[in-house]
């Protein structure tokens, strides 16, 4: 029992970050050895694998794409979201917790099952296929979780604090801005964690309304497709890393908070 | 007082309105159009549609691709799913604690879901690759037209990757519930000489019951929704035999231009995400641990 745990333990680790550890070998790999053998080496390394996935795969603008979508998303998806998670928490009036039970039911259907109107309507106002329509898409869909989990945080705030600031004089909005949204931090860090990465990641969506300007997920998936008719597995490997290296430093960096922010929707 | 009510209205309106007008406009409608555009035949924007009452859903009974697609899905929730939840709460139970290797072990687990999902159907495909494959470069050969290609093993080799994605998740959590359990608990455990099988029966498991309802609802969720997974790995093939609900979906929505048949697909998976629901509510329906949530 004493060696069963830790060698399960290491077993599963190994499962997990050897084929990571693999992908991030072969991006650094000519195709000829990437094909030849699978688990040599080329020296020097092929840096150039990089520059193809981002110069002639157009994964360089995807990246870029996707990282301005991401940041914007967040820059309104973050108010919004907290507006509506507060005044649904602390200003409780006849039918607001049907509200919160209708927003909060997003998160239960794939957004896939909205994707043929969704993808009419965007066509019908000239949005499809415009940044402005995945933003505004991203917004509404990441409005479900994001409310829920900072309508915990909210609900969890005493009461009291509010009634102390009314009395000093504050309004409304000043008790929000000033007192509650500064004391919700971890559940402000919670929600922007969670949908950085979602939103980093994101594959249907942008799928369905973006056809020339791709997400860097979109473009690596199509780059794969692609690779059946001619394959160059090096720019696809390093195109792998390019969509994996962003999330995987902000883990290191921020261990705990990441833990705890992909746990958040599961466990208040 | 009046003036104070206004205000206070006039707040709670400013917060909610746009929120709710961008999730009724760009959420529920959708969903609520979904089922009605599945009564209709068309193709595209601005293609006319023809009223076609319950066609779209004939048509899916008809199609090969459909019964396949509800099939995987049934798989995923009855087989693979139990099989996950099962490895995760006995990795949980080994990687529980606090020491430096088990925290250590935890960070790398949830590895595999933070990752983007097309990262991770790029490195199963790559494992499975017949001629760049790494598990053909460990020596072991597999179908002709490789893991991934055969009729036999196209559904269990993606079920393996679905089972990668998602595991550490579940370990996680399974780990915060077996945290959660009080010491007292373990203590009491000691002494009356409960320990494996019968104390993870009578003891651990009602404890986790809110945890495992969570998990329940999640993996429920994941099971009936899978789509990039299977969308960059193998795009529903070889025959269907990895195809699943939501990229039958979409694949009839873009390259069959079957719109009316695209939604008709969402309508089912409406239905069978609600209908899981109800299910679900009935077999979590009492903590049975009582006087606790």
């Amino acid at each position: 029992m004493r060696v069963l745990r830790p060698a399960l333990m290491v077993l599963f680790a190994l499962c997990v970050v050897l084929p990571v550890l693999w992908v991030f070998l072969s991006a650094l790999k000519s195709n000829l050895d990437i094909l030849n053998s699978p688990f040599s080496v080329t020296v020097p390394p092929a840096w150039d694998n990089f520059q193809k996935a981002w110069e002639k795969q157009s994964l360089g603008s995807a990246f870029i794409f996707s990282l301005m979508v991401t940041v914007l998303t967040l820059v309104i998806l973050i108010p919004l979201g907290s507006m509506m998670a507060y005044a649904l928490a602390k200003y409780p009036f006849k039918g607001s917790s049907v509200i919160l039970g209708v927003v909060t039911l997003g998160m239960l259907f794939p957004n896939l099952l909205a994707a043929v109107p969704l993808f009419l309507m965007m066509a019908k106002v000239n949005l499809d296929d415009t940044i402005l329509g995945l933003l505004t898409a991203y917004v509404a869909f990441s409005l479900s979780f994001t409310v829920f989990v900072l309508h915990g945080f909210f609900a969890s705030l005493p009461n009291e604090l509010a009634e102390a600031a009314t009395i000093d004089g504050a309004g409304h909005w000043s008790l929000f801005l000033r007192v509650m949204v500064p004391l919700a931090k971890p559940g402000i860090w919670v929600v922007v964690i969670f949908n950085a990465i979602g939103l980093w990641n994101e594959y249907n969506l942008a799928k369905i309304l973006m056809l020339r300007q791709k997400t860097l997920p979109v473009g690596l998936a199509d780059l794969i497709s692609q690779q059946q008719y001619a394959g160059d597995w090096g720019a696809i490997f390093a195109g792998a890393v390019l969509v994996m290296v962003p999330v995987l430093t902000l883990y290191l960096l921020l261990k705990d908070k990441v833990q705890q922010a992909m746990l958040a929707g599961a466990i208040k | 007082m009046a003036g104070q009510d206004v205000r206070r209205t006039g707040f709670i309106l400013a917060c909610l309105v746009p929120g709710l007008l961008l999730y009724a406009g760009l959420v529920m409608v959708p969903f609520v159009q979904t089922i009605q555009l599945s009564a209709y035949r068309f193709s595209g924007v601005s293609t006319k549609r023809t009223f076609v009452g319950l066609d779209n859903f004939k048509a899916l009974t008809q199609s090969e691709q459909f019964w396949w697609a509800l099939r995987n899905c049934a798989t995923i929730l009855i087989v693979i799913a139990p099989i996950l939840l099962g490895l995760s709460m006995v990795l949980a139970h080994a990687a529980v604690g606090t020491s430096r290797l088990s925290r250590m072990m935890r960070t790398i687990y949830l590895f595999p879901n933070l990752i983007s999902l097309v990262a991770a159907a790029l490195i199963w495909r790559a494992v499975y690759n017949p001629s760049v494959g790494m598990l053909r470069g460990l020596g072991i050969d597999g179908p002709q037209n490789g893991w991934l290609g055969d009729l036999g093993t196209a559904f269990p080799a993606f079920a393996i990757a679905f089972i990668w994605v998602s595991m550490g998740f579940y370990t996680m959590l399974f780990c915060s519930g077996l945290g959660g359990i009080p010491i007292e608990v373990h203590e009491a455990c000691e002494l009356e000489g409960a320990s494996g099988w019968r104390k993870y029966l009578w003891v651990t498991r009602p404890l986790m019951w809110p945890v495992r309802r969570v998990a329940a609802v999640h993996v429920t969720i994941a099971s009936l929704g899978v789509f990039a997974l299977v969308n960059v790995m193998t795009e529903g093939a070889p025959s269907n035999r990895t195809e699943t609900m939501l990229n039958a979906l979409y694949r009839m929505m873009t390259s069959e231009g079957d719109y009316g048949g695209a939604a008709a697909m969402g309508v089912v998976m409406m239905a069978l995400t609600a209908l899981s629901s109800i299910g679900l509510w009935v077999l979590f329906k009492r903590n049975p641990v009582e006087g606790t949530r």
